[in-house]
């Protein structure tokens, strides 16, 4: 039995519907991610989850209870918000204590839990500190030390990374499935931030306008995008143009040229499709190479730190970006001619309209 | 504080820019103020504590004593009215228009004390005020069951007039710095309307419904138009007091006018004080 | 606060409030429109404007208003200027100066000024006079404007590029930085007319018939008068709040100023 079970979630805003009707299962300890751009209803059904908005249709069962009609107050959840989490006239540790303290655990009790759990984050030396006093990431390490303090059937967590530096957000985002993976609790992310969601989820639930776009692991909603918002959102693509050529073969046409793209198969011949090739698997070479499928010229290249990214006109009017390490990008000067091949399985295929 | 800079090429400047300023709060302020100590201190042989001294008897304890309940109260009256309105206006569920009505009517409302308050009151509630007789219709009587608007009650339900609303407009800040995200993570942590506001709601309000009671309580002290139209001397309070001796009222002497007005003085610097220092706290909480 | 009471309650308590605020004013109306009797009618009214001392005292408030607003000008722009200019570090002086008048209340400031000053008569003796108490009254309020208004301006870029074309200080101030700073200028006067129209202490016990004054003369004689008189004077309020209001474009910039 799934731990957490959100069955036709529906909600509405004056006569705007924000979600239609979601259907979502999360396991026992599970990590999964709500992903996608704002208004895309991310936010709006963690809150229903945490019981701060009420459907207007659907249920939430948690446990095998159904949850919906009650108060956020005794759904025995974490909740890490975006900013502004902890409580300004309480220290860290009296922060933490708070759920405990409501519970009416006592003081000892209290104690022994915000020690054991500012360790666990740890700020042990930053117990007795003021939110006023603790950087940003503190502060969300403590609140999610909160969150954890009253042992909740569920953690939920509200983008509490966008608000933190570049740097700061990496670590974080780290410690937090750490910690996940250490406690154990089922926990439900949500963020618009594609690589923050792929690098630490164990499912990803891409959402657009209040529907799911697509459920999957990260390397599923990555490789094999189910349609073209999902491959446009995570991920950077390539996206061409093309007409199925040979469909048994896995031939499509581009730009006048026959492409391989396994995936075609299956698709009926003549119809329109996108073709989708991400960068990292766009092969470069001198011009007249024997594997080359399209031919073109270097318009630009951009430094990354480890990778390169190599934009190239292509014969036929229309742009790619190759990338690659950066001690590789090195043959390729801005203003030459190169060839560009890819593997058969490499492009995605979807098709079109 | 140094004054150094002023003298030299640019002190010259400074001078000519800021001077008038300087001399004229001077003149017309510090002056005066020393000229009140210099009186109440003095008596017909030199310096004398015995004007001073006679604040606290008579006459004149009286109206201290007035003064101080009577602001008080109304200090109180407007905090607590005050804080819930302006706590209810703030609510989401509150349609827009209810909450810029508050906001223009607490500002036209907090400056509509004095003469034309009282009378509106009178208008009212007086012995002949238009309440009244409406209440004397259906059998209330209020002036029989012991209610008097010129009494301290009835000046605290006046000065209500224009407490409320300044209380409004001095607290909305505070209520607005009060993040949703505290209320919500309190909830979340399963905590109940009650332990919200009695762990983290009023103890980051406090210093703010502190200083606005300070701030309120100040106001209803300084407060001379409005007493005086309603009661003209009935109720003894200390700027009535202050306007009897200075319309040569034989029954106080000059020094005592003088000490009466020191006295107020001194309550305001102190109420001044206690609000600065509560300013101060409520900034270490701000953002962050 | 869930609940069927819970949802009535606030709208309860707001309405409670409402009315306490808005029976005086409908008293007061009602009262003004009685003519003895059950007859009701605009009599109090058409008496009152035809009152000479009405005028008077009505034209001397909104004179004295403008000298205020005048002398108030010429003693602290000049400053304000300088502050933001060039001496920053003389703003917390500045501050304590325009938070001074609140601890000396205005009956404390009129006993010790009576005290101190007893002439010249050309000017002890006339409204005038009032004038110079008045700017004290004003002081917070038209400092706070300025200074809002004047921190927004780069008064170092104006300044020097204003001396580089060879003007002086007064051109300056008057041609350049003034006409930058009307909406601060409207707010400040605006607080200063609510302040001087309302202003009773030191108009009363200096003995001189201004409108306030006059609101209470008129109280002693004519209820009704009076209540008119009342309406009108809320009236003038609400128009000069509403006018802050407006140009300073937020609750934020309301204050409290006048009798009280």
């Amino acid at each position: 039995m799934p731990h957490l079970e959100i069955d036709g979630a529906v909600k509405r805003y004056g006569g705007k519907t924000v979600l239609h009707g979601i259907d979502l299962a999360l396991g026992q300890g599970e990590f999964v991610s709500l992903l996608g751009p704002s208004g895309c209803g991310k936010t709006t059904l963690l809150r229903i989850v945490a019981g701060f908005e009420r459907p207007d249709g659907g249920r939430v069962v948690l446990a095998g209870s159904d949850i919906t009609a009650l108060p956020a107050a005794r759904r025995n959840m974490g909740m890490v918000f975006q900013a502004y989490s902890l409580f300004p006239n309480m220290t860290a540790e009296e922060n933490v204590r708070f759920g405990l303290k409501v519970r009416r655990e006592t003081p000892a009790a209290q104690q022994a839990r915000a020690a054991e759990l500012l360790a666990l984050v740890g700020l042990a030396e930053h117990a007795r500190k003021y939110p006023h006093q603790l950087s940003g990431g503190q502060q969300q390490r403590v609140a999610l030390a909160r969150a954890l303090a009253i042992r909740p059937a569920l953690l939920l967590l509200d983008e509490p990374l966008s608000a933190l530096d570049a740097k700061v957000r990496v670590q974080l985002r780290d410690e937090i499935r750490r910690i996940q993976q250490e406690t154990g609790v089922t926990t439900l992310f949500v963020t618009h931030d594609q690589e923050e969601a792929l690098s630490i989820s164990d499912r990803v639930v891409v959402m657009q306008e209040g529907r799911i776009a697509q459920a999957g692991t990260p390397a599923e909603i990555y490789g094999e995008p189910a349609n073209i918002f999902v491959a446009r959102f995570v991920g950077a693509a390539a996206e061409l143009r093309g007409r199925v050529r040979d469909a048994e073969a896995g031939l499509v046409e581009l730009c006048g040229r026959a492409v391989p793209a396994a995936r075609a198969r299956g698709l009926a011949a003549g119809s329109d499709v996108h073709v989708l090739l991400r960068p990292e698997t766009v092969r470069l070479g001198p011009p007249g190479a024997a594997e080359a499928l399209l031919e073109g010229v270097v318009a630009s290249r951009v430094f990354f730190g480890a990778l390169t990214s190599i934009r190239i006109e292509v014969d036929g009017g229309f742009s790619l970006a190759a990338a690659m390490p950066s001690a590789e990008a090195g043959a390729v000067a801005q203003g030459s001619r190169v060839s560009i091949w890819w593997d058969g399985e490499a492009p995605r295929v979807l098709a079109a309209g | 504080m140094s004054f150094r800079f002023k003298a030299g090429e640019g002190g010259g400047l400074t001078l000519a820019f800021v001077g008038p300023l300087v001399v004229y709060v001077i003149a017309f302020l510090v002056l005066p103020t020393l000229m009140l100590l210099a009186e109440a201190f003095s008596g017909k042989h030199g310096l004398t504590l015995k004007y001073v001294a006679a604040l606290g008897q008579g006459q004149t304890v009286v109206a201290f004593r007035n003064s101080l309940v009577l602001s008080a109260l109304a200090a109180l009256v407007g905090v607590i009215a005050g804080g819930i309105a302006a706590y209810l206006v703030l609510r989401p569920g509150m349609p827009r228009g209810v909450r810029s009505l508050v906001t223009s009517f607490s500002a036209v409302a907090a400056n509509f004390a004095g003469v034309p308050l009282a009378f509106a009151f009178i208008a009212t509630l007086g012995s002949l005020g238009i309440i009244t007789v409406w209440l004397k219709s259906v059998g209330v009587d209020l002036y029989g069951m012991g209610f008097s608007l010129y009494s301290l009650p009835g000046l605290v339900l006046v000065y209500a007039y224009f407490q409320i609303p300044l209380m409004i407009i001095v607290f909305t800040p505070a209520l607005e710095a009060l993040r949703r995200e505290w209320r919500e993570a309190a909830e979340n942590l399963g905590a109940s309307a009650f332990d919200y506001w009695r762990h983290v709601g009023l103890p980051i309000l406090l210093p703010s419904l502190l200083s606005a009671f300070i701030l309120l309580f100040g106001n209803a002290f300084s407060a001379y138009a409005t007493p005086y139209a309603l009661t003209s001397g009935i109720v003894a309070l200390v700027p009535v007091e202050i306007s009897n001796v200075l319309s040569g009222n034989v029954m106080i002497s000059q020094q005592t006018g003088a000490a009466l007005a020191l006295g107020m003085i001194v309550v305001m610097v102190a109420v001044m004080g206690v609000y600065a220092l509560a300013a101060r706290r409520i900034g270490r909480w701000g953002r962050r | 606060m869930r609940g069927v009471l819970g949802r009535l309650l606030p709208e309860a308590w707001l309405g409670l409030l409402g009315l306490y605020f808005l029976v005086p004013l409908l008293a007061t109306g009602a009262f003004s429109l009685w003519e003895g009797g059950s007859r009701y009618g605009f009599a109090a009214y058409v008496a009152l404007f035809h009152q000479p001392k009405l005028w008077q005292s009505l034209f001397l408030s909104v004179r004295l208003a403008v000298e205020t607003i005048l002398l108030g000008l010429i003693v602290l722009v000049p400053a304000v200027f300088w502050l933001n200019l060039r001496v920053p570090r003389l703003r917390p002086v500045f501050d304590f100066i325009s938070v001074l008048p609140f601890v000396v209340p205005p009956i404390a400031l009129v006993a010790g000024m009576t005290a101190l000053y007893t002439g010249p008569d050309w000017l002890v003796g006339t409204p005038n006079y009032l004038v110079i108490p008045y700017v004290i009254l004003a002081l917070p309020y038209t400092y706070r404007a300025l200074d809002l208004g004047m921190r927004v301006l780069d008064l170092r870029t104006m300044t020097e590029a204003s001396q580089s074309l060879g003007a002086g200080w007064g051109t300056l101030i008057f041609r350049v930085v003034v006409p930058n700073l009307t909406t601060a200028l409207l707010g400040a006067a605006l607080l200063t007319i609510a302040i001087v129209m309302g202003e009773f202490t030191f108009a009363n016990i200096l003995l001189f018939n201004t409108f306030a004054v006059y609101i209470n003369y008129v109280g002693q004689t004519s209820a009704t008068q009076a209540s008119a008189l009342t309406l009108l004077s809320f009236l003038i309020t609400w128009l000069a709040m509403l006018g802050v209001l407006v140009s300073g474009r937020g609750g934020r910039s309301v204050q409290i100023g006048g009798a009280r």
